[in-house]
C-alpha cells in the first residue's frame, strides 16, 4: 500500500470511525446510566436517517439535490427522528425491565430487556421494510459539503485524494462528539448522571430524577445516532437492515474503549474505523472483511476482555 | 404439506436443542442459525468431499459440536446480556462470512444438491429413497429421541448440575460443578442438534442458501425456545407452533391488508419477540404450579437416625493460613492474617462489620486469589488453588445470603453437594445409556446426601418444596449442601442470619456434630450467644488484623476485643 | 405529634417477611436508636422509611403527612434525608459536586446551596480541606462526613444514619460520635441505625431494639441499658464477656 493510498484509506477510516464513535458514545452512555445493552440502538441509526428523508421527501429515497430549507430540514429531522425513536425505545422496550423502588432485584429483568430490545430493532427494520422494500437506498446529502470546492475532492500529497465530504464529516463528528463530552462533564446534569451511574440508590436518596435523567441520556444516544446516519449514509448506499451491523461495530467501539467511558466510546470509534478502511484496502483481506473483522473484534473483546471484580459484562464470582 | 411438516420438525430438532442452552443452562443464545448454516453447508461440501450423506451429517453435526464448544467457552464467563450479546454478534459474523465467501455458501443462489437423497448401505445392499415422507419419519423419530434423552437427563445427574448453572452459578461453584465446562458442553449438544437440524433441511429442500439462515431464523428459534420459558418439555413444541404459525398468519395478514407476505411475517416475529417477555411471568407462573416430579426414593434403612457416620478422622490443624494478605482491586482488606482451623473444631472468626471476616473466608475457600502469605491444607500448599480445586479436596464454602434452588427437592440440592464432591466421570452421559456402574454410583450418592440431611437434622424436609421450608431451615439447606460435598473443613459464612432462637439451638447441634465427626468447621458469626456457645477456639479480626486469638475464655477477657465489642463506657458489665 | 411515626410496618423480601408490626416514633429534634444485630431489619425499616422499599402494610407519617407509598424524591422534599449504609459516596465526583447534589432539588436557588454547603464545611471543617479532591480518595472516615454532608444539604428535619459506624477506626468513631451530636445540637433528629451499641449508648435519648423484625425493647436510653435483655440479646447467656 503506497503512502497517498494509506492516506487516503485513513481519512476515509477516520470518518467512519468518527460515525461509529459517536454511535458508541450513545452506547456507552445508556450503558453507564442503566447497565443495558441496547440492542436496538444501530436501528436508531438507519431508523432516523429513513424517517427523516421519507418525511421530507415525501416518497421513498433518491439522491435528489435538496433546496437550502429541505436540506436543514433534514438534518434536523434526522436527528430529532433518532432521539425520539431512541425515548419510544426506552419507554417502551427497556424501562418495563429496570430495577424500580420496591423491586426485589437490584439487576431488573435482563432478558426481558434483552428480548425487547432485540424485538424493537426487529420492529424498527420490519416496518420500515414494509415502505422501503429494495436491498439500499442513496440518500440526499444534506450537509452539501461536497460544494465546498469546484470538485468536491482535494489532492492528497502522495498522489491519493480526499473528498471534501469526508474531512467535513471528520470535523462535524469530532466536534459533535467533543462538545457532547465535554458537556457532560461539566454541567449539572452531567454531574447528576455521572451520579446516578455510580449509585442510582444514593441519587434516588438525594431527590435525583433518576428515571428523567435516563430518559435524557436515551435521547441524547438517539440524537448522537440520528447524527452519525447524517454524516455516513449519503456516502454509501444505506438498506434497512444495515442498523444491526452498524450497531454491532459500534458496540465493539464501546468496549475498546471501554464501555461506560464516553471519551473512550468516541476513541474506539476512530480506531475501528480506521482498521476497517484498511482492511477494505489491503489488497490481502479487501472489501469482503469489512463486517467481518469488526465483528470478530467485538467477539474477541467481550471474551478476553478485562477480567475481575469490577467487569460489568463478567459473572460476578459471588 | 408434508415437506412443510418435514420441515418444521426439523427446526423443533433445533429448538429442542437451544432450549437446552436456554432454558435449561439459562443463557440467552442467540446463535442457533449459525449452527444451523454449519449443518446445511457441511453436509454439502462434505458430501461433494466423497463423504456418505449419513457420514456427511455426522460429521458437520461434529464439527458444529466443536464450534459450539469454542464459543460455549468463550461466553462461559460472561453475564446474561453479554452472552446475548456475543452470540448475536456471533451470528451476525457467521452470516457476514457466507456473504464474503461465496465459494462457500454459494453466493445469494446458495448450495444446491441433488433431492430426493439417497441414503445408501453397501453393507446391508440397501438404498432408501429419503421422500418428505421418510423426512417427517427421520425427523420425528429424531424429535421424539431428543425429548426422551432430554427427559430422562433432566432426572439424572445433569438435570442437578443445569439447575444450578441456571439458577445459582456461583453457588454451584462453590459446591464443585465446573460451571464453564458445563456451560460449553451444554452448547456443544445445542450446536450439534442445531447442525443436524441445517443438514436435514438441506437435504429435504435441495439447497443450502444463506438467506435460509440468517441472524432472523436464529431470533425466531430464540423466541421458540423463550416461549416455552422454563424448564418444561412442551415448552419447546408450543413455542415452535407459534413460529410456524406466523408464515400462514402473515399470508393472511397480508391478504388483509395488501403488504408484502414476508415483511409481515417479520413484523408478526417482532411483535411475538416484543410479547415473550411480558408474557414470560405469567407462563412461568403456570409452570410452577406443576412442580418438577421429584422421585421420592426410599431412604436406605441402615441409615436412620442420628448414626451419621464420621467423614473425617484425622488429628491436628487442617486448614491454616500464614500471613495472608488479601486485597479487593486497590483496596487492602487483610494484612498479616494467622488462622488454624483444626479437625474436630469449631473456630470462631468474629469481628466487627467490615473487619475482613467474609473476605478471610473467600480466600481459605480459593475464591479470592490473596496477595501476600500462604494457605496450607495439613501440610499441602494450596496458596492460589481456585474454589473448584478447593472443593476436591475437602474444603467447602456456604454464602451469607441464601441461595436458593427453587425448583429442587432438599433431597436433590444436597445430591447436588455429593455431585460436587465427589465428580463421577461422565456421569451425565452415563446416566442417559443406564450404565450399570451408574446405579451403583447413584446409590453411594444417595447414602451420602442422607447423610447429610440427617447431620443437619432436615431429614424431615426431604421432599418438601424449598418455598415452604423457613428461613432457619434454608440456611440449614445450605450448610447440609456444603456438608454433602464429603467436606474436612467447612467454612461457614453467618450461617445464623435469620434464624429464629430454637433454629439456632439446632444449628448448634449440628456444629457440634459435625465438629464431634472429626469435621474442621471455621464459622462466621456475628452472633456472640452462638459463638460463645459453640466454639472451642475464637479469632477476632479487627480492621483486617487479628486482635485476638484462643479460646473462647481468653478472647473474653482480653482487653482489646472487649473494646471494640462493649467499648469503654461497658453497660452490660454495670448489671452483670 | 411527632415527627416520625412509623406504625405497624410489615415488609418483606420476595416471600420472605423482614418486618413484623414494626412501630415507634421519633420527636422532633432528638436522636433515637435502632438497635439490633445482622438480619434484625434495620435496614429495611430505614428503606421504607425514605421510600426504597414498599412496606406490605403498615405506614409511615411524617411531619404529619402520610408517605409510606411516596417516592425517595417527595420524601427528600418533605424534609427526610436517608444516608445509606456503605458510605456510597459518587466516587469520581469531588467532595464539592457530592454535596452540591445533596441540594438537588434546590439547585436552582444558588446562593441556599452555596450557604447549606458552608454549613457542612464549618461541621467538618477536613471536607473543606479536600473540596476539590476526588470522593474515592477519601479515607473511610472522611468518606462518612461526606455522605452525612450530603444527606445534611437538603436541610432536613430529620436524618437516618444508616450504620455510619461500620468499619470505621475507634477514633474516627470518636469523631463521628460528636459530629451526631452536633447535628442535633443545629436542630435536627436523628435516627441512628447501629450495631455498635456505645455509640448508641452515648448518644440516643430513646432506644428502639429489633431482633427478627420484632420490636423487643424500647424506651429511654437509661431504662433499656439497665433492662438485662439487653446484654443477653448482645452476648447470649452465660456468656464470659459480662
Amino acid at each position: 500500500m503506497s503512502g497517498g493510498v494509506a492516506l487516503q484509506a485513513f481519512l476515509s477510516g477516520l470518518a467512519l470511525g468518527t460515525a461509529y464513535g459517536l454511535i458508541a458514545m450513545g452506547f456507552s452512555l445508556v450503558y453507564r446510566l442503566t447497565g443495558v445493552i441496547s440492542f436496538a440502538h444501530g436501528d436508531l441509526v438507519v431508523g432516523g436517517v429513513f424517517i427523516g428523508v421519507l418525511v421530507v421527501l415525501g416518497s421513498i429515497p433518491v439522491a435528489a439535490a435538496l433546496d437550502v430549507v429541505h436540506s436543514v430540514g433534514l438534518a434536523v429531522l434526522i436527528v430529532a427522528a433518532g432521539a425520539a425513536l431512541s425515548a419510544g425505545v426506552y419507554l417502551v422496550a427497556v424501562r418495563p425491565f429496570l430495577p424500580g423502588v420496591g423491586h426485589r432485584s437490584t439487576r431488573g429483568d435482563v432478558l426481558g430487556w434483552v428480548a425487547s430490545g432485540l424485538a424493537a430493532g426487529l420492529l424498527i427494520r420490519e416496518v420500515l421494510g414494509l415502505v422501503l422494500t429494495q436491498d439500499a437506498y442513496a440518500v440526499p446529502d444534506p450537509l452539501r459539503l461536497g460544494s465546498l470546492t469546484p470538485s468536491g475532492v482535494l489532492q492528497l500529497p502522495g498522489g491519493g485524494t480526499v473528498a471534501v465530504r469526508t474531512l467535513g464529516v471528520i470535523g462535524i463528528g469530532l466536534a459533535v462528539g467533543i462538545l457532547v463530552e465535554r458537556l457532560l462533564v461539566l454541567t449539572p446534569v452531567g454531574t447528576a448522571m455521572k451520579a446516578v451511574s455510580e449509585d442510582p440508590t444514593a441519587a434516588a436518596l438525594l431527590g435525583l430524577p433518576v428515571r428523567r435523567l435516563v430518559l435524557v441520556a436515551f435521547v441524547v444516544a438517539g440524537a448522537l445516532a440520528g447524527l452519525a446516519g447524517l454524516l455516513i449514509s449519503p456516502d454509501r448506499s444505506l438498506g434497512v437492515d444495515d442498523g444491526v451491523v452498524l450497531g454491532l461495530k459500534a458496540m465493539a467501539a464501546a468496549l475498546v474503549g471501554g464501555l461506560g467511558s464516553v471519551r473512550g466510546a468516541l476513541a474506539g470509534g476512530l480506531a475501528l474505523g480506521v482498521i476497517e478502511s484498511f482492511v477494505v484496502a489491503s489488497s490481502v483481506l479487501g472489501p469482503h472483511y469489512a463486517d467481518v473483522v469488526p465483528l470478530a473484534i467485538l467477539l474477541i473483546v467481550l471474551a478476553l476482555g478485562r477480567r475481575g471484580l469490577r467487569s460489568p459484562l463478567r459473572e460476578d464470582p459471588e | 404439506m408434508t415437506v412443510e411438516l418435514a420441515h418444521h420438525l426439523y427446526l423443533l430438532i433445533a429448538v429442542l436443542g437451544l432450549a437446552l442452552s436456554v432454558s435449561y443452562g439459562g443463557q440467552p443464545v442467540l446463535c442457533q442459525g449459525a449452527f444451523l448454516a454449519v449443518g446445511g453447508f457441511g453436509v454439502v461440501h462434505l458430501e461433494r468431499a466423497g463423504l456418505p450423506l449419513a457420514a456427511a451429517t455426522f460429521a458437520a453435526a461434529a464439527i458444529a459440536a466443536c464450534a459450539g464448544y469454542l464459543v460455549g467457552l468463550l461466553t462461559a464467563r460472561l453475564r446474561g446480556a453479554a452472552v446475548a450479546l456475543s452470540t448475536w454478534a456471533f451470528a451476525w459474523l457467521v452470516y457476514a462470512l457466507l456473504d464474503a465467501f461465496p465459494a462457500v455458501s454459494g453466493g445469494s443462489q446458495g448450495l444446491v444438491r441433488p433431492t430426493p437423497a439417497r441414503l445408501n448401505s453397501p453393507f446391508f445392499g440397501v438404498t432408501v429413497t429419503l421422500t418428505p415422507w421418510a423426512h417427517v419419519a427421520v425427523a420425528g423419530t429424531l424429535c421424539l429421541l431428543s425429548l426422551a434423552a432430554v427427559a430422562r437427563l433432566t432426572r439424572g445427574p445433569a438435570g442437578l448440575d443445569w439447575a444450578a448453572l441456571r439458577e445459582a452459578p456461583a453457588l454451584a461453584t462453590s459446591l464443585g460443578v465446573p460451571v464453564l465446562r458445563r456451560r460449553a458442553a451444554l452448547f456443544a449438544t445445542t450446536a450439534a442438534l442445531a447442525a443436524v437440524s441445517g443438514a436435514g433441511i438441506t437435504v429435504l429442500l435441495g439447497v443450502a442458501a444463506p438467506s435460509d439462515v440468517s441472524p432472523l431464523l436464529s431470533l425466531q428459534l430464540f423466541v421458540a425456545a423463550l416461549i416455552g420459558g422454563t424448564a418444561r418439555l412442551w415448552g419447546p413444541v408450543l413455542g415452535l407452533l407459534v413460529i410456524a404459525m406466523i408464515p400462514p398468519l402473515g399470508d393472511a395478514l397480508a391478504g388483509a391488508v395488501g403488504l408484502p407476505a414476508e415483511a409481515s411475517g417479520g413484523v408478526l416475529t417482532a411483535l411475538a419477540l416484543v410479547a415473550v417477555p411480558f408474557l414470560r411471568e405469567p407462563i412461568e407462573r403456570l409452570a410452577a404450579q406443576w412442580p418438577e416430579r421429584a422421585e421420592r426414593p426410599r431412604e436406605p434403612a441402615e441409615h436412620s437416625g442420628e448414626s451419621a457416620t464420621p467423614t473425617a478422622s484425622r488429628e491436628g490443624v487442617m486448614l491454616s493460613a500464614q500471613g495472608l494478605d488479601v486485597g479487593i482491586g486497590e483496596t487492602d482488606i487483610l494484612t498479616g492474617v494467622d488462622l488454624e482451623v483444626r479437625a474436630g473444631e469449631v473456630h470462631a472468626l468474629i469481628g466487627p462489620n467490615g473487619s475482613g471476616k467474609t473476605t478471610a473466608l473467600r480466600a481459605l475457600a480459593g475464591a479470592l486469589r490473596p496477595k501476600g502469605g500462604r494457605i496450607l491444607l495439613e501440610e499441602t500448599d494450596v496458596t492460589g488453588a481456585g474454589q473448584f480445586e478447593m472443593v476436591r479436596r475437602g474444603v467447602t464454602r456456604t454464602f451469607q445470603r441464601t441461595v436458593g434452588l427453587e425448583r429442587l427437592s432438599p433431597h436433590r440440592q444436597v445430591l447436588l453437594g455429593v455431585r460436587g464432591g465427589t465428580p463421577v466421570p461422565f456421569a451425565a452421559v452415563r446416566h442417559l445409556f443406564g450404565s450399570a456402574s451408574m446405579q451403583d454410583h447413584a446409590a453411594i450418592a444417595d447414602r451420602e446426601a442422607w447423610r447429610a440431611l440427617h447431620v443437619t437434622e432436615l431429614a424431615q424436609r426431604a421432599f418438601d418444596r424449598p418455598g415452604t421450608l423457613g428461613a432457619g431451615e434454608q440456611r440449614l439447606l445450605q450448610v447440609a449442601r456444603a456438608v454433602a460435598t464429603g467436606a474436612h473443613v467447612l467454612l461457614l459464612d453467618e450461617p445464623a442470619v435469620g434464624m429464629t432462637g430454637p433454629e439456632r439451638a439446632a444449628l448448634a447441634r449440628v456444629l457440634r456434630r459435625l465438629a464431634a465427626g472429626g469435621v474442621a468447621v471455621l464459622l462466621v458469626e456475628h452472633d456472640l450467644a452462638l459463638v460463645y456457645g459453640v466454639a472451642d477456639r475464637i479469632t477476632v479480626l479487627d480492621r483486617g488484623r487479628v486482635l485476638a486469638s484462643g479460646t473462647p475464655e481468653s478472647t473474653a477477657a482480653d482487653p482489646a476485643v472487649r473494646r471494640i465489642y462493649l467499648g469503654d463506657a461497658d453497660p452490660s458489665s454495670t448489671h452483670a | 405529634m411527632a415527627l416520625l411515626d412509623v406504625r405497624g410496618l410489615c415488609a418483606r423480601h420476595g416471600a420472605v417477611p423482614v418486618l413484623d408490626d414494626v412501630c415507634f416514633h421519633v420527636e422532633r429534634g432528638e436522636i433515637v436508636a435502632l438497635l439490633g444485630g445482622n438480619g434484625a431489619g434495620k435496614t429495611t425499616v430505614a428503606r421504607a422509611v425514605s421510600g426504597l422499599h414498599r412496606p406490605s402494610s403498615g405506614e409511615v407519617m411524617f411531619d404529619g403527612r402520610d408517605i409510606t407509598r411516596c417516592d425517595p424524591r417527595r420524601i427528600v422534599q418533605g424534609g427526610l434525608s436517608h444516608v445509606p449504609d456503605g458510605r456510597r459516596v459518587f466516587p469520581s465526583l469531588t467532595v464539592e459536586e457530592n454535596l452540591t447534589l445533596g441540594a438537588y432539588l434546590d439547585s436552582r436557588r444558588k446562593n441556599v446551596v452555596a450557604e447549606r454547603r458552608e454549613d457542612v464545611y464549618r461541621t467538618f471543617p477536613r471536607l473543606a480541606e479536600r473540596r476539590a479532591q476526588r470522593a474515592g480518595s477519601l479515607s473511610g472516615g472522611e468518606q462518612q462526613m461526606l455522605v452525612i454532608g450530603r444527606g445534611l444539604m437538603s436541610d432536613p428535619s430529620l436524618l437516618v444514619l444508616d450504620e455510619p459506624s461500620a468499619g470505621l477506626a475507634p477514633a474516627s468513631i470518636a469523631a463521628l460520635a460528636e459530629d451526631i451530636a452536633a447535628i442535633r445540637a443545629a436542630g435536627t433528629a436523628v435516627l441512628l441505625i447501629e450495631q455498635h451499641l456505645q455509640l448508641a449508648l452515648r448518644l440516643a435519648d430513646r432506644l428502639v431494639v429489633l431482633q427478627e423484625g420484632h420490636v423487643v425493647l424500647s424506651g429511654s436510653t437509661a431504662a433499656v441499658a439497665a433492662d438485662p435483655r439487653i446484654g443477653r440479646m448482645y452476648f447470649g447467656d452465660g456468656n464470659p464477656l459480662q
